[in-house]
Parts: C-alpha cells; sequence; structure tokens
C-alpha cells in the first residue's frame, strides 16, 4: 500500500448493462484538493457514490483510508464527510435538533467548532429546516461536516445552491481544511470558477472515462496562456 | 444507538402515535365487550395505513422532498449498513406494534367460546414466532416496494416500466394473498399443519427482509 489515502485502480461500474464508468485509476495523497471535473453524465456523481460506499463497483477496486467502501468498515466513517445535493435533512427540524441528531455519531465533533461555523454561515439554530432555501440547508449541512473534524470531505455538486457569499466562505474553509488540517478534499462541481486558487489535483473524467489525473501545476504547464476554467471548457468541448 | 433514532422517531410521528393509542384503547376496549374480533381488524387496517405513512422517512428513498431525510444522508453515516437496516425494520414495526401486542395476546383474551381464534396454549410458542415473522415479512415487503418502486420510475423505456410494475403487483399481490393465507391458517387451524404454515412464514420474512436489505444498501 503506498501513502494515498484515497487509492483508485482499474475501476468500473455498469448498471443494467450500461457503463457509467470504465478503467479509472488515481492515487490521492493526504492532503489533496481533488478538483473532479467533467461535463453532465460523466460519472462524477457515480465515482464519488463509489468512493462512499453507496455502489460496488463492477471492476477494479477503490480504497479509500486502507479499507474497500462497499465493504462497510463502518468506523472509517467518522473520519469522512459526506456533502451532497443528495442528502436531505427532515424539515420538521430545527437546525439544532439536525446538529445534535448528527454529532451523536462523531465522537471528535466540536460545539466550539460548530458554533463559528455557525456565525459564519449566518444560521440561526433555532430557524426550521423546512424553513430555510436550499442554498441555506447546505449551510447547514456544511456545518455539520465540518465540525466533526473530517481526514477527507467528500463534495458532490453542493456549491451550485450556494450564493457567491457562501460559496467563497466554502471555498475558505475548503481550502483551509486542506492546508492546515491535512485533510483531503473531494470535490466535484461545474462551477470551474469555485476551484480556481484552492485545488492542488485534477481528476477530469469524460464520458465516464479516465481523461487526466494530475496536479493542478502538471495540467497548466506549457498551458498557461489560458486560464483554468478556459483550459478545462476547451478539453471538454473537444470531440 | 435505537435509542437515539427512536426519540426523534416518537417526535416526528407523535400525532400519528397519539391516534394509534386512541384506537387501540378502543379496539380493545369494544372486542372485549363484544367478545368479536371486528375491531382487530379494523385496527389492523389503521396500522396498515399508519405503518405506511412514515416509511418513506424511516428508509429515506428518493420518492421525498428535500424535508425528508435521505437514504444517502443514512447511509453515510458512521453505522454498519446492516445495524442501520435492522434499525430501520425496528422503526417501521413499532408502529404495528399495538396490532402485534394484540394479536400475541389473543389467546388470553376472554373472547367467547364461540370465537374461532382457538389457540392452544401449547402451541403458543409458535404461534408468537408465526405473527412476528408475517409482520417482519409484510413490512420488508413494503419497504422493498417503495425501493422497487424508485428503480422502476428511472427505467427509461415506457415498456420496461410496465413490465416491471405488472411484475411487482402480481408479486405484491400474490405475496399478501399469500401472508393472508398463512395468518389465517395458523389463526383458525391452531394444529400440527402450525409448524409447516410457521416454516413457510419464517422462510419468506427471511427471504424479504435479505433482498430488502441488499436493494437498500447497495441500490440494487
Amino acid at each position: 500500500m503506498g501513502h494515498e489515502i484515497i487509492s483508485i485502480q482499474q475501476l468500473g461500474y455498469a448498471i443494467n448493462g450500461r457503463v457509467i464508468l470504465r478503467d479509472i485509476a488515481a492515487a490521492i495523497p493526504p492532503g489533496a484538493f481533488v478538483g473532479v471535473l467533467g461535463e453532465n453524465g460523466a460519472g462524477k456523481t457515480t465515482l464519488l457514490d463509489l468512493l462512499m460506499g453507496f455502489r460496488v463497483p463492477s471492476d477494479g477496486m477503490i480504497t479509500v483510508l486502507d479499507q474497500q467502501p462497499h465493504e462497510d468498515h463502518w468506523e472509517a466513517r467518522k473520519r469522512i464527510a459526506y456533502l451532497s445535493e443528495k442528502v436531505d435533512i427532515p424539515g420538521d427540524w430545527s437546525v439544532q435538533e439536525f446538529l445534535e441528531f448528527h454529532q451523536f455519531f462523531y465522537p471528535q465533533y466540536s460545539h466550539e467548532r460548530e458554533r463559528d461555523l455557525l456565525n459564519e454561515f449566518r444560521i440561526t439554530p433555532q430557524e426550521r429546516v423546512g424553513n430555510l432555501s436550499a442554498g441555506e440547508i447546505r449551510r447547514a449541512q456544511i456545518v455539520a461536516a465540518l465540525a466533526s473534524f473530517p481526514e477527507i470531505v467528500v463534495v458532490d455538486e453542493i456549491s451550485a445552491v450556494l450564493d457567491i457569499v457562501g460559496r467563497r466562505k466554502f471555498m475558505r474553509l475548503l481550502h483551509e481544511q486542506s492546508r492546515i488540517s491535512q485533510a483531503t478534499i473531494v470535490f466535484a462541481t461545474n462551477i470551474l470558477e469555485d476551484l480556481v486558487n484552492h485545488i492542488s489535483h485534477m481528476l477530469l473524467l469524460r464520458q465516464g472515462e479516465l481523461h487526466e489525473f494530475t496536479t493542478l501545476e502538471g495540467f497548466m504547464q506549457g498551458r498557461a496562456e489560458s486560464g483554468f476554467p478556459q483550459l478545462v471548457a476547451d478539453i471538454l468541448e473537444e470531440v | 444507538m435505537i435509542k437515539h433514532f427512536l426519540l426523534r422517531d416518537f417526535r416526528t410521528f407523535q400525532l400519528l402515535w397519539i391516534i394509534l393509542a386512541i384506537l387501540t384503547g378502543c379496539a380493545l376496549v369494544t372486542s372485549l365487550l363484544s367478545s368479536s374480533f371486528i375491531p382487530l381488524f379494523l385496527l389492523g387496517y389503521a396500522c396498515f395505513f399508519f405503518g405506511l405513512i412514515p416509511l418513506v422517512t424511516l428508509t429515506g428513498v428518493r420518492f421525498r422532498s428535500q424535508h425528508l431525510m435521505s437514504r444517502n444522508y443514512l447511509l453515510s453515516l458512521p453505522i454498519q449498513r446492516r445495524y442501520l437496516f435492522l434499525i430501520i425494520q425496528f422503526r417501521s414495526l413499532i408502529f404495528w406494534m399495538p396490532l402485534i401486542l394484540l394479536l400475541l395476546l389473543l389467546p388470553f383474551l376472554p373472547l367467547g367460546e364461540d370465537s374461532p381464534f382457538g389457540v392452544p396454549k401449547n402451541w403458543y410458542g409458535l404461534y408468537g414466532i408465526g405473527v412476528l415473522s408475517c409482520f417482519v415479512w409484510m413490512t420488508n415487503s413494503f419497504i422493498q416496494g417503495q425501493l422497487s418502486s424508485e428503480k422502476i420510475t428511472a427505467y427509461v423505456t415506457q415498456r420496461k416500466r410496465a413490465f416491471a410494475w405488472l411484475t411487482f403487483f402480481a408479486v405484491y399481490f400474490g405475496e399478501m394473498v399469500l401472508l393472508g393465507a398463512l395468518a389465517a391458517g395458523f389463526l383458525l387451524l391452531g394444529t400440527i399443519y402450525d409448524v409447516i404454515f410457521v416454516a413457510l412464514a419464517v422462510g419468506l420474512a427471511w427471504a424479504r427482509f435479505y433482498f430488502a436489505r441488499k436493494s437498500w444498501i447497495h441500490n440494487q
């Protein structure tokens, strides 16, 4: 086993005879901030589902914290935070009730950190989840996720519903988690501008195949004349 | 762990519980006064609906608004997923508890000599296993129903969806008929055939539980 915290080897996934992902390989070191990029339907969410163990790989292998996620090594999930648009919480709970429910599962959960994050994201803990906007619900989930000091943060397309201020704060916090706490961030998004100045690696998917997994420096080498978002968009547009 | 979930459930479904408690009390009193099992059937009917209402929340299927807990959230929690599924079973079964308890008490209720519920006391252990197995079977059938509906609606072609729905309803209907026949069998006959009925109920309950768990954990 190498020093990588997430290892993906010849990973493939098919459902009902339809191939979603094929031959994906990547070795993600601790503290990396990985942007997972690709067009709609490229397989970003499926890759993150496999990483969380929600699906069983059809081929190859994926290991997270030295465990295969679908085998349900549940203790490892105490060190992983998952943020997704597919994560929903009951509308009749207050934010405080949700946070109390959530913290029960994470022994390292910090109420001090929670308080700081609530202030940062301007969330009223007494507010009912059902009265919040989609962006505010995501903010509450970010508070819950980051207050547990995760070693890995898996983010699936949640920044689209955050407003510009929320997005900036979220990216800054993730950046801090990555650089200061050495947390590994795996961040799937379609908003490339979010990633500039934050990511250390990028994993580019095209039609279910790995186009490129490299460091940001490696990716930009010799292509510095174009900005990062422009460059990625150009690659995705190529037929 | 179960307590952590149940405390939330009791608050979320408070109103359902109050209504169910009133109905259970009424069913118990009227069946005792009238020596009739009709109030128990009516209670069963109420439990049927009250047991179905919370299932979407408990299992976290995708048929949800953004204000229901989702399966992805549940699966991302650091709890063994098989154990989490057992917790869901328990949370689902708890809505059937009044009926389960009444059925388990049935042999001891003074329903009169004309009552068809002549469960012999010496078969009581078998009867209890049979009752519990039927409820586990039914609960998992409902859970599987939710998960199958979620899966079928995602099928791309109309033909595939139509075929899947037909199969789904046929299996579901067959199961409910079989369940009713088995339940009636070991409630009414009370003979050595109980062993066969109960063995069938246990086997089918286990199969349903196994497949529902597989579907729930791995989207299969």
